[in-house]
């Protein structure tokens, strides 16, 4: 009797041992959680195509849209809403005003999990772990840039000590009153822009031999790009000079002779394709989506928006540009008020699967010629820069003999920059940054930066302030 | 023995032994004889001291010495009653003046006096947490499952069958609202010392496919706001249970008696004891029930007639002409049949008992072809291998055959289809289609009924196994390991037929299975006489995988082959694997003084692999007295006074499901659209990582009172308690810089603040003729302390178009002010918050949400029920009323049955033909083309009358039901043959006979969302519960 007394008390002694505490270290099976996600480098990758995705979300439509629209060379309808980003009466409770705000950030927020948690949780090769995060540190950079160029208080005009941002560099891990930001100052926030891009560059690759990744994932050549035109946007016109100068050393960058080839027909939006002029992308046109998913919602082709009349004939006859790059759009269109308007065929794909060029070297060119000009006046190298892009469309050359004074070349620059980059989502910056008046030619510099979203404010318990010329 | 030495610990320690004797001799009559006797223990023929034997009907009384003997003064024909704490109560009546030698039964829970905590026994005058206990003999006997039974049978306890269909889920919500998670606030179910899966909609819900009405073209017009129709069915998991099986049912309502349940418990628990075997001679019952039952009340539709005309004035045209006439209603609903079997035997020796059980149920939906089956086998055995060590298992195995998965959608077809369609065609097969109207449904209910296939087969076992070992007299130490094994497989299929040719199928395959360890040490033990432990310690583990399958199958060459890969194409729709556990540590200890001063202690460490690795271990104290004032010198002498006793209790308890399986982890999915970016899949966070998430947690007062007066004719027990939760995790604002616009916050608070009281009279108790009655009432307010950044939500689409807001309970309704008719126009009114009124619809105005209000929630202010059983010789009549009064009910039915302006042409109600038609007209109904519909261009409109936001179809569904009553015969044992039959007892019943409410649908007691507590308040064409006759008869052996 007594043992087996023994025997059970045994017995259930084992049973208590039995259910310890590692029983409750469940890994799921049907979902993947974080620490998983950035162990395995196929994973981190799938995770870090979802940077790049929110980027593209972030960049594309009306955040493209406003920028176009902001200037007059852009068709609008009578009642179109792109009308109140230069009006002077836009809201702090604006839905785009709100949407570009909160797409930003979200893409912020996954380049910050990145680069919080890939050291943490990575298991794999280092320098791909690196490699990785750099990339999110240049979409981090990327982001920071465009929300500073439509949200920074003089951020564009050299105010370097106005309110810029809140800096949010550490993933979201929940929310108490600890993580209220202020904002931090323009310079602040360049400053942050190009430590990520500077700490990015080691760790960058020149190339991922795939044509279509060496434009849609940052490189070396991308991140001096963004480089060049964060402190021609700050105007450090030596650093603009240095890293646009840092670009031109690959030598695989080349101005398209063919603007047709830069931007290609694609009708059926299926296969991605950039040119050899293309520093970064985005492959709208493989990303498996459909006319639902996966387009970038700029909707030139179908005449929501358009090519302004007084702009085509403003061009020179026989500029490529407007030979080549405007077109009728959507033939098939019947309303009576768009249906003979032209429209650019930057963007001809009829679901708007265009692939993104949002940064190819001629912006860089234009950059470096700009800074040049800024900094030491008339030069040969300007005035060979804004030739070379001119005798590409068909123009004519230039000669510093042409200039009497570098204000001219300035503005013979800022010209060709607006002619070349039209319709590709900043010339509201172009225009702002150079003190040249957008659509509405009244309106304040105050009112050219978009005011913070009111929620922002609300919800920082007054931490967070707004812009001048806004209440 | 055990039991025994229990009792002489207790009672003899605690000095009642004389107590006992002198103090029970109230209102002594004069009596003529000094009768001696002896009380034994059955089991091992040991005296038992200090049982209590009483004069039956009379307050004379003593109690037995140590060596089991007593002396009381009875009269010949007196009947003695003996009992004692666990035993079997034994009556005498005495015929001699011999001396008495009584052998008493040993009860395991021998709940006159003990009652079940969790994890342990307690005596009830020592209990001070506050809990609601029923028997098993006291429920419904035709009820299908036990939590339908409790339906105001207990306070605090608030039970909503959700609709009528067989297995169908119920709603189960104790003391309120503990969560705003919709599925959170359904009680843990404990059967037999072991967790076991309760109501959980995500668990128990079988989506099936039903096509939805193809709608032709862009134009046509749609209602503002509906709720949509989903092919799913909830079942009740507690259905599958065979309430015959059933001892007693605790319900723990306080923190008290629910932290020792930690993490679960803040909605309540739900303790289920099953019946246990006797020693001696084997009973053997027999019981059989035959119910007929029907729809509650028929809903009221047009004619063929009545519905062309309407429509054909409504469309100007004859678009509707009268070709055919169908009753679908008629065609569909039938009397139905259920048919119920249940035989158990209780048996055994000294050394092993056991109960054996066996039912069969065969149950009729009122909906022709649909029919629920069940089949249950229970063995609970339990061997004493020696004085100190005994082992037992309680197994049950549960099948069910839902074949009435369709019945809710057979019946919705049935009442809105049109009536003017053919059900066959000329050839005699199903007609699907609309013919001769322009639209309509393509449905056939009547197809839908004899031809589609759409079943669930439910299989699950629950067993336990322990052993107890006792070392010594005041230890006993328990361990158990239990599992519930709950698998399930479910097919629906719709036949080929012109739209969908081939037909389709879905097939779900569920896995449920839990496994649970108790280890326990129960220390028992007095000091000085007077000071009294009682005592638990233990840990708990427990371990539960989930897991389903989903497969589809569409274009089968013939309906008669029913297996998915023989389908012309075929895929697997959802799957989900989950897994958690619970290792839990906790303690309970008691301490009273002499019976009078009562004091309590519990704490549980609960530690969840729901939670975050760094916090994952979360205590959960709680703190209770006691004080019996009737023991106290002062109220001795009060002969009414019985017992009064006062108690009070704090603790903290918590609720674990709603943060999913894997807590706060960052979670990821694939981008759902299948994006790659740069030819790599995108992967996205589908919850991001927060460590700092909490748990909700309650904290529960309870202040409570026990009275037992005129010798236990009269118990009254009143409680009043305030539960405050906080941390309640809500979504609400972040600023977007942090990359997201709304997260889960442990930011609300809320309470629930109520009273309760239940109140038993035994008002007549003669030898003819009794009345007792049985009355429990509660009373429940829910407010929002805190809620989010805002203050309140007006987005609850998927919370049923409920609003939240601080200030206010849960899930209000949050609706436009419909304020009827104009005479003048026949257009509607509206009422706007500024006094205003227009017939513009607030809804098609900017910023629309201003325009809502607030308009009361769908949980009672006050609830309860009312039993009365009346015995005149062998003759017992039950009747017991439920009601429930300030409820809410969103009678969504009424507005479907309203809605004439879509493609679907539904069948209306009668009341419709009161549409305004001329200058002057007073009516409820608008004119046809009216204000409120409202053309959004393209040819399309939008009908604002009929939608579910707006108050025009809320309504008041407070009732009062007679819920059953029942008339049954004893037959008295002079005529059964001795040897053969003990008790032969028939019954007829009633169910759901009258019903008392202003609400004018069918039946104030239903739910469209199941056993969501949060979500309830819509009757969506919801079916109605049944109106029944049962005729029974059960035998003994």
């Amino acid at each position: 009797m007594k043992k087996l007394h023994h025997f059970l008390l045994l017995t259930a002694a084992m049973i208590g041992l039995y259910a310890c505490d590692n029983q409750l270290d469940l890994a799921p099976t049907d979902i993947i959680i974080e620490a998983q996600v950035f162990a395995d480098v196929h994973t981190a990758e799938n995770a870090l195509a979802d940077s790049y995705y929110k980027l593209f979300l972030a960049t594309t439509g009306p955040t493209h849209l406003i920028a176009d629209a902001s200037l007059p060379y852009v068709g609008l309808p009578d009642n179109s809403v792109y009308y109140n980003y230069t009006s002077g009466v836009l809201a702090p409770t604006d839905s785009q005003v709100e949407s570009i705000w909160q797409a930003y950030y979200s893409a912020i927020n996954v380049a910050n999990v990145f680069i919080d948690k890939i050291p943490v949780f990575g298991t794999y090769e280092e320098a791909m772990e690196n490699q990785h995060i750099a990339e999110a540190k240049f979409n981090r950079a990327y982001a920071y840039l465009s929300l500073l160029s439509y949200y920074g208080e003089g951020a564009l005009t050299g105010n370097l000590s106005g309110p810029g941002l809140p800096l949010r560099l550490d993933p979201y891990e929940g929310f108490t009153a600890a993580e209220i930001l202020p904002r931090s100052t323009n310079e602040a926030v360049y400053h942050q822009i190009i430590a990520d891009l500077t700490e990015a560059i080691p760790d960058l690759p020149e190339s991922y031999n795939d044509a279509v990744n060496d434009k849609a994932r940052a490189t070396k050549a991308a991140a001096y790009a963004l480089l060049s035109r964060t402190h021609l946007y700050k105007r450090d016109y030596q650093a603009c000079i240095d890293a646009a100068n840092d670009v031109l050393q690959y030598a695989h960058y080349a101005l398209e002779p063919d603007v047709l080839n830069l931007f290609p027909s694609n009708t059926t939006g299926t296969t991605s394709y950039f040119s050899k002029e293309v520093l970064f992308g985005f492959p709208t046109s493989s990303n498996k989506g459909n006319f639902q998913y996966g387009t970038h919602n700029i909707y030139y082709y179908n005449k929501y928006i358009w090519v302004d009349d007084d702009f085509i004939t403003s061009m020179d006859a026989d500029d490529v540009r407007r030979t080549a790059l405007i077109f009728q759009g959507n033939p098939l269109i019947t309303n009576p008020n768009t249906k003979f308007k032209q429209t650019t065929f930057k963007f001809n794909n009829p679901d708007t699967r265009d692939d993104i060029i949002v940064i190819r070297l001629a912006e860089v060119l234009f950059n470096k010629a700009e800074a040049l000009v800024q900094q030491n006046g008339i030069n040969s190298e300007s005035v060979k820069i804004l030739s070379d892009i001119r005798e590409r469309s068909g123009l004519d050359a230039v000669e510093e003999a042409d200039f009497a004074t570098p204000e001219e070349l300035l503005a013979a620059l800022y010209h060709e920059r607006y002619l070349e980059s039209a319709f590709e989502g900043r010339a509201r910056f172009d225009f702002i940054r150079t003190n040249r008046p957008l659509r509405n030619p009244s309106l304040s510099d105050n009112l050219k930066t978009f005011p913070i979203p009111q929620r922002e404010i609300d919800l920082s318990e007054g931490i967070l302030t707004q812009n001048q010329g806004y209440n | 023995m055990i039991k025994h030495l229990i009792c002489i610990c207790l009672l003899s320690l605690t000095g009642l032994n004389g107590l006992m004797a002198q103090e029970i001799t109230k209102a002594q009559t004069v009596k003529s004889i000094q009768l001696k006797g002896t009380v034994y223990a059955q089991e091992d023929k040991e005296p038992i001291f200090g049982a209590t034997v009483m004069v039956k009907g009379t307050s004379n009384g003593v109690s037995s010495e140590v060596d089991g003997s007593f002396i009381i003064s009875v009269n010949i024909g007196d009947v003695l009653i003996i009992s004692s704490i666990g035993f079997e109560t034994f009556e005498h009546t005495i015929t001699s003046d011999k001396p008495l030698t009584v052998s008493l039964e040993n009860s395991l829970e021998s709940l006159a006096e003990v009652t079940i905590v969790g994890y342990g026994v307690q005596e009830k005058r020592d209990l001070t947490g506050s809990i609601s206990a029923i028997k098993g003999a006291d429920l419904d006997k035709t009820a299908l499952s036990f939590d339908n039974a409790l339906s105001g049978k207990l306070s605090g306890v608030q039970v909503i069958s959700s609709s009528g269909v067989p297995g169908g889920a119920t709603a189960i919500t104790i003391r309120g609202i503990s969560s705003l998670n919709a599925n959170s606030n359904n009680p843990l179910i404990v059967i037999d010392g072991m967790p076991v899966y309760g109501s959980d909609r995500q668990n128990n819900t079988t989506a099936f496919e039903r096509t939805s009405v193809p709608f032709s073209g862009f134009g046509g017009t749609y209602v503002a706001s509906t709720l949509e129709n989903k092919s799913e069915f909830e079942r009740n998991p507690l259905a599958m249970l065979n309430p015959n099986d059933i001892e007693s049912i605790e319900v723990l309502k306080d923190a008290y008696a629910t932290a020792i349940y930690g993490s679960r418990g803040a909605a309540g628990v739900i303790l289920v004891t099953t019946k246990s075997g006797n020693s001696g001679k084997a009973i053997i019952n027999v019981n059989y029930a035959t119910t007929f039952s029907e729809i509650i009340a028929k809903p009221e539709v047009l004619s063929a007639r009545e519905y062309s005309d309407f429509y054909n004035i409504q469309s100007g045209g004859n678009n509707f002409p009268l070709l055919d006439e169908t009753n679908w209603l008629d065609e569909s609903l039938r009397t139905a049949i259920t048919n119920t079997m249940n035989v158990s035997m209780s048996a055994g020796t000294d050394k092993m008992k056991y109960f054996f059980s066996g039912s069969y149920l065969n149950q009729e939906a009122y909906i022709v072809n649909q029919n629920y089956e069940k089949y249950n086998m229970r063995l609970n055995m339990e061997y004493n291998l020696s004085d100190k060590v005994k082992f037992g298992t309680n197994f049950s195995i549960n099948f069910s055959d839902n074949n009435a998965l369709n019945a809710p959608s057979i019946y919705r077809n049935a009442v809105l289809k049109g009536p003017n369609v053919a059900s066959n065609t000329d050839l005699g097969n199903y007609y699907f289609g609309y013919s001769p109207n322009p639209a309509g449904l393509v449905d056939n209910p009547l197809a839908q009924a004899y031809s589609d296939i759409n079943y669930v087969k439910d299989s699950r076992t629950i067993a336990n196994l322990f052993l107890e070992y006792k070392p010594f007299s005041w230890l006993t130490l328990k361990t158990e390991g239990g599992i519930d094994n709950f698998n399930s497989e479910a097919y629906s299929r719709l036949i080929s037929r012109p739209d969908i040719i081939g037909g389709n199928a879905t097939q779900v395959t569920g896995q449920n299975r839990k496994f649970v360890v108790n280890n326990t040490a129960t220390i028992t033990k007095v000091f000085s006489n007077i000071h009294a432990l009682n005592s638990v310690i233990g840990q708990s583990f427990e371990t539960s995988r989930e897991l389903s399958t989903s497969i589809w199958g569409r274009d089968f060459n013939s309906d008669e082959v029913l297996a998915i890969n023989q389908a012309g194409a075929k895929g697997v729709g959802n799957t989900r694997l989950g897994e958690w556990a619970l290792f839990s540590v906790f303690g309970r200890l008691n301490y009273q003084y002499n019976h009078k001063y009562l004091a309590g202690v519990t704490y549980r460490i609960d530690g969840s692999s729901r939670f975050n690795k760094n916090n994952r271990y979360i205590g959960f104290p709680s703190f209770s007295v006691g004080w019996r004032a009737s023991e106290e010198s002062f109220l001795q002498h009060v002969n009414a006074i019985d017992e009064l006793k006062f108690r009070a209790s704090v603790g903290y308890t918590g609720i674990d499901g709603s943060s999913g399986y894997y807590g706060n982890q960052g979670q990821y999915t694939l981008q759902p659209n299948g994006l790659e970016y740069g030819g790599v899949q995108i992967l996205q966070v589908s919850q991001p990582n927060n460590p700092n998430l909490k748990w909700e947690r309650t904290r529960t007062l309870d202040l409570g009172m026990d009275v037992s007066l005129w010798e236990d004719r009269v118990e009254l027990k009143v409680d009043y308690y305030h539960k405050k939760i906080t941390n309640l995790l809500y979504s609400s604002a972040v600023p977007w810089y942090l990359g997201y616009a709304i997260q889960q916050q442990n930011i609300g608070d809320m309470e629930n603040k109520g009273i309760e009281l239940e109140l038993g009279a035994d008002l007549v108790n003669t030898a003819n003729f009794g009345w007792s009655t049985q009355f429990n009432i509660s009373r429940n307010t829910n407010k929002i302390l805190k809620l989010n950044f805002e203050g309140s939500d007006a987005t609850g689409a998927e919370l049923g178009y409920k609003y939240f807001a601080e200030g206010q309970p849960a899930g209000q309704f949050f609706l436009y002010d419909w304020a009827g008719v104009n005479p003048l126009t026949g257009n509607p009114l509206w009422n706007y918050p500024d006094g205003t009124q227009s017939e513009t619809p607030p809804a098609t105005l900017s910023n629309p949400a201003q325009y809502r209000k607030p308009m009361g929630d769908a949980l009672p202010d006050f609830y309860g029920g009312l039993t009365n059983t009346l015995r005149y010789k062998n003759w017992k009549l039950d009747f017991f009323f439920t009601f429930s009064s300030g409820n809410q009910l969103y009678n969504g039915t009424k507005a479907l049955l309203m809605t004439y302006s879509t493609a679907e042409a539904h069948n209306l109600s009668p009341d419709i033909l009161d549409y305004w038609k001329i200058i002057g007209h007073q009516t409820e109904v608008p004119q046809l083309d009216n204000a409120s519909l409202v053309s959004s261009g393209f040819g399309r409109a939008t009908d604002y009358t009929v939608g579910r936001d707006s108050d025009r179809f809320l309504e008041d569904a407070s009732y009062i039901r007679l819920k059953n009553i029942s008339l049954s015969y004893e037959v008295p044992k002079k005529w059964l043959s001795k040897n053969l039959i003990n008790s032969l007892n028939v019954y007829i019943q009633a169910n759901n006979m009258l019903t008392f409410t202003n609400y004018s649908g069918l039946d104030p007691e239903v739910s469209a969302f199941g056993s969501s507590a949060l979500l309830s308040g819509y009757d969506e064409l919801t079916m109605p519960q049944s109106k029944s006759y049962s005729i029974g008869i059960n035998v003994g052996f």
